[in-house]
């Protein structure tokens, strides 16, 4: 079971997709995001930041480790996940990072409004409340650009931050401590 | 409808309408006790369960969270995974004070579910979330991949290891308490349920220094479930403290608060949930005053007294020939200025005590360093004969010299005294952090001189204690820190002052080190700059200054036959000459048995009992071992199996005094009295041909004593301690200046239990390293701004391939079998190591810790 180098895997920093207030109505929309973006160049959410959900990185992927959910968001597979990066590279919104499948615990969000902003943008948009960096025993979390990052050289992987978090942003990859999917 | 929280836990459909923490109804409501509560913040990992396959805290989980998911914790193991990780954990020797045990235990199990040959590396991953204070984590992760082997059939289970058939001093004893502690059954007193059982816990102060204008409980009071509020008028004697009474039970109203962690008044409740309440509802009054925060502004001389009689609380001056005319005539001279921080021992247990009515007086479940010690700060504040007050330690998990004062023991004899029924305290992790005595915060100034050939001529220094709001043990820390400064070497002259002065931040007290770390920091640290002077290597001006039997140490003792310094240099010589630029070394010595004069007595008794040796000696156990220790000593002495022999814990009704776990004296000083017992038992048995059942009843008691000098002796060459342990050490960095290795020689005369050694070897080091590297202890005005995540302990995935190595002398010590103990020494030269390994590589002088600009200090 020996491997050489660590494991890395993809994580999607958004879960908005219908939860997410729209200014286009999805079922009008084809092409990929790229296309998307070209067609809709004053945005199809209300949130400049959010995953379009047209599976640029879908494409991209090689080993069919993501897909567009329910909810119209890219979602990775970790267990057919390489980490290779294709996908954050072509993210036209620059969503996805590249980090190692220890760290199961992640916001998914990337949206820079004030928090009132956000509130009215998305139903999972991050409202940099804070609540995350009063939690986390490991002083991993922080806000910066108004929404919850984490510093994974603290973070331990607890999952305070996703059970605490009042929006359900902060998730867990294992599933175990979303508060809301 | 009310909702209903539906789970499965070890097999068994649980439901509940209670949305909580899933520890608290884990351990509340199922009675699951190996899921330990060791902060309740999802910092420390001792209530890891594993949830679908997933190693989980408990404490972050809720009930409601839980719906629908599958929950084992070590009692759902199966009975072959149980006798795997409890075999594999003793032969492994991973379990120490056993408090993050079944934690770890949870978390190797989610593993190998998933990775049954697992490489170390993964273990590690899969360990980060677990903190280990006591075994630098290298035998538990040994302990898992023994475990998967046994699991995947390609290694057996020694039956008769844990049966212990031979179990001598120097045999591979698994140690009495591994299968209790891995399987999570053992006592902590946080594991005791009593009927009747309440809660206690005290409201303290918001500010470090503040009067305390008005209390006023009323609204708590009227909480259902509140039973009494006490204050200070209710405490017969307001003052405890473990030498000096200068610790106030509680802050009256009208006095002024010394630090954070002073109470103000004490709640007691049916439940923790109307006691936190009713704590919320209290009302203080405060006159916010400056506080004193260093030791220059607590010498200023209009600093605000924070005791009667003023801010000096201890000194201690050590002289021995001619300092200053030798530091004059000395061909090389360095004088450096050392600051170190206060540090916390993070035990993964929390403080907690449960006192109820016993007999005429009162009796106590402790976990604490000394039964008879608690015994007598509670006899203090009550005015009570000691008698009618009964210590008994449940298990402890961890003390490292932290658990030395009364914390929790004291305001529960208040509490069940007042209300008549069994009474529980137990610390919040910020309770603990906030209250309890740290390492002393060092200012120290070292002038140490050498000749031209490197051999030392003199040394004179200050050390400035930073002691915080009460003296604790700063005396003694103090002394030791002053009487140890001067290195296990030979010269001859020493002028050395020290001073530990009250501040308003958290008192400081003993830790592992006593004192030591401190001054042998600041001592090795010079040598490495005079070794530059003279043009010889650190290890070469160590070995040339090495102490040897029969040579004479700076305070005048006589080096015993034992004395094995130079045996531990020559086991690291090559090591440390095979990696220039990248290797730090430093030596130590430390006492074993308090010394300097006290009548530090070792007692024990054995009686047979049901054709069962029961051995009496109230010398706590807190992780180290000596309960082991003490049971292989009477089989040495004896030749028992261990299934023959029983050791009936530290209890002040039944089992004598012999003395604190401090000073690494439980082996040699208790040690020797076991011995002395179990010699007499063994005569005995040869007259009845071996025939134990015909000493049934018998009892064989033995005292030891063997007097010491007290510090300033007017004697040529006084004896300050039965004995000293020596040690080297060698730190390597990589090309990043990250550790990547630390050896670690150690004289600590015969070796009672390999196994144990080499766990308080890593461990002591690994302590060392993050006290070294990543632990600080920050405050701002007297209140610390840390949690137990942020303290910067060492993680499973930062540790260095340690490697424990112990030299032995032919001619040994006559007490003990020759065992000196390890307790201590293990954590003390390495932050001097790390510093030359940083100073080999980049000729930057650290003086500071935890060290500037390094590999962990990169942000």
């Amino acid at each position: 079971m020996a491997q050489k180098g660590k494991k890395r895997v993809a994580v999607i920093q958004c879960n908005g997709g219908n939860r997410a207030e729209r200014v286009i109505e999805n079922d009008k929309i084809v092409g990929d995001c790229n296309e998307r973006m070209e067609q809709y160049p004053e945005g199809i959410l209300s949130c400049k930041w959010g995953c379009l959900g047209g599976g640029t990185c879908v494409d991209a992927c090689k080993f069919d480790a993501i897909s567009i959910n329910e909810y119209g968001v890219a979602e990775v597979d970790r267990e057919k996940c390489i980490g290779c990066g294709l996908c954050a590279k072509v993210c036209p919104k620059n969503l996805i990072r590249i980090t190692t499948p220890e760290f199961t615990i992640y916001p998914a969000c990337m949206n820079q409004d004030k928090g009132a902003e956000t509130r009215k943008e998305c139903q999972v948009g991050c409202i940099a409340c804070g609540i995350c960096v009063k939690n986390c025993p490991a002083d991993a979390m922080k806000i910066e650009d108004n929404h919850a990052v984490i510093d994974e050289r603290k973070c331990i992987a607890c999952g305070m931050c996703a059970v605490k978090c009042p929006r359900g942003i902060i998730l867990d990859a294992d599933g175990i401590f979303t508060v809301r999917a | 409808m009310e909702q209903s929280y539906i789970f499965t836990v070890n097999g068994i459909t649980r439901s509940t309408t209670e949305d909580k923490p899933l520890l608290r109804y884990l351990r509340d409501d199922l009675h699951l006790h190996s899921v330990k509560d060791g902060c309740s913040e999802g910092a420390c990992g001792t209530c890891t369960i594993v949830i679908d396959g997933k190693a989980v805290k408990s404490c972050v989980l809720t009930t409601k969270l839980a719906v629908g998911k599958n929950i084992i914790t070590t009692e759902g193991l199966s009975e072959r995974e149980k006798e795997a990780f409890v075999y594999a954990f003793g032969a492994k020797g991973s379990v120490q004070c056993g408090f993050c045990i079944p934690g770890m235990v949870m978390a190797g199990k989610a593993l190998l579910d998933k990775v049954p040959e697992p490489t170390e590396e993964q273990i590690k991953v899969a360990l980060k979330g677990n903190i280990c204070r006591c075994t630098g984590y290298k035998k538990i992760i040994e302990g898992i991949q023994l475990t998967a082997a046994i699991l995947r059939g390609d290694a057996q289970i020694e039956e008769n290891l844990e049966q212990g058939d031979n179990y001598g001093v120097g045999d591979r004893a698994f140690r009495t308490d591994v299968r209790e502690k891995v399987l999570g059954y053992g006592e902590y007193p946080d594991d005791v349920e009593m009927e009747g059982m309440v809660y206690a816990s005290a409201v303290r102060s918001q500010y470090a220094r503040a009067k305390v204008v008005k209390i006023d409980y009323s609204k708590a009071e009227a909480v259902e479930g509140v039973l009494a509020i006490l204050t200070a008028k209710d405490v017969p004697n307001n003052k405890v403290g473990h030498i000096q009474q200068d610790w106030d039970v509680m802050i009256a109203e009208g006095d002024i608060t010394r630090c954070v962690g002073d109470a103000i008044c004490l709640v007691v409740a049916e439940t923790r949930e109307s006691l936190e309440k009713a704590k919320k509802l209290v009302k203080i009054e405060y006159e916010v005053l400056k506080p004193v925060t260093s030791i220059q502004e607590a010498m200023a001389e209009d600093a605000p007294k924070i005791h009667p009689n003023g801010n000096l609380c201890q000194t201690r001056h050590v002289t021995r020939g001619d300092a200053k005319t030798a530091l004059e005539n000395s061909k090389y001279v360095v004088t450096q200025t050392y600051r170190t921080p206060f540090t916390e021992h993070a035990f993964l247990e929390p403080e907690c005590a449960i006192a109820f009515p016993y007999k005429d007086g009162v009796k106590v479940y402790s976990t604490d360093q000394g039964v008879y010690d608690t015994r007598k700060e509670i006899a203090i504040m009550l005015g009570w004969e000691p008698e009618r007050i009964v210590v008994e330690n449940k298990l402890v998990g961890g003390g490292f010299g932290g658990k030395e004062d009364v914390s929790t023991q004291h305001i529960a004899v208040l509490a069940a005294l007042k209300v008549q029924r069994p009474v529980k305290v137990v610390f919040s992790r910020q309770e603990s952090l906030n209250f309890h005595p740290k390492r002393h915060a060092m200012e120290g100034t070292f002038t140490l001189g050498c000749d031209e050939n490197g051999i030392f001529t003199g040394l004179s220094c200050e050390i400035y204690f930073d002691t915080g709001a009460y003296a604790s043990l700063c005396g003694p820390v103090l002394e030791r820190a002053c009487t140890h400064s001067v290195g296990p070497y030979c010269y001859q002259n020493t002028d050395i002052r020290g001073y530990g002065y009250y501040t308003n931040n958290p008192p400081a007290g003993a830790f592992r080190g006593f004192g030591v770390c401190q001054s042998e920091f600041a001592l090795e640290s010079n040598i490495n700059l005079l070794a530059e002077k003279v043009g010889i290597s650190p290890w070469e001006i160590r070995y040339r200054n090495a102490i040897e039997p029969g040579k004479v140490l700076p305070n005048g003792q006589i080096a015993d036959c034992s004395t094995a310094l130079k045996e531990t240099l020559l086991a690291v010589k090559d090591v440390y000459e095979k990696n220039p630029g990248r290797a730090g070394i430093a030596c130590a010595m430390k006492n074993a048995g308090v010394g300097v004069g006290l009548p530090d007595k070792g007692r024990a008794k054995l009686v047979v009992n049901q054709g069962v040796v029961e051995l009496y000696c109230a010398a706590s156990d807190i992780g180290q071992g000596c309960a082991t220790v003490f049971l292989q000593m009477v089989a040495e002495a004896t030749g028992l199996p261990k299934s023959k022999i029983k050791n009936m814990g530290a209890n002040s009704e039944v089992a004598p005094d012999s003395g604190t776990t401090s000073g690494s004296r439980q082996t040699l000083i208790s040690g020797e009295a076991v011995r002395m017992a179990a010699v007499d038992l063994k005569a005995a048995l040869d007259e009845v041909e071996g025939e134990l059942s015909k000493l049934e009843g018998k009892e064989f008691f033995a005292e030891f004593f063997d007097p010491t000098d007290k510090l300033g002796a007017d004697v040529p060459n006084p004896k300050s301690h039965v004995a000293y342990g020596f040690a080297t050490h060698v730190v390597i960095l990589d090309d990043d200046g990250k550790v990547k290795e630390v050896y670690a020689a150690h004289d600590s005369g015969k070796v009672v239990n390999p196994i144990s050694i080499q766990g308080q070897i890593e461990g002591g080091v690994l302590m060392g390293l993050g006290y070294a590297l990543t632990e600080d202890f920050p405050l701002k005005d007297g209140v610390p701004q840390v949690k137990y995540g942020t303290l910067g302990l060492m993680r499973s995935t930062q540790i260095p391939d340690i490697h424990a190595i112990y030299v032995e002398k032919e001619e040994l010590l006559p007490f003990a079998y020759g065992a000196k103990g390890i307790g201590e020494i293990a954590t003390i030269p390495t932050a001097p190591a790390v510093q030359g390994a940083y100073y080999a590589m980049d000729h930057v002088l650290r003086t500071k810790l935890p060290m500037d600009d390094t590999f962990y200090s990169k942000k």
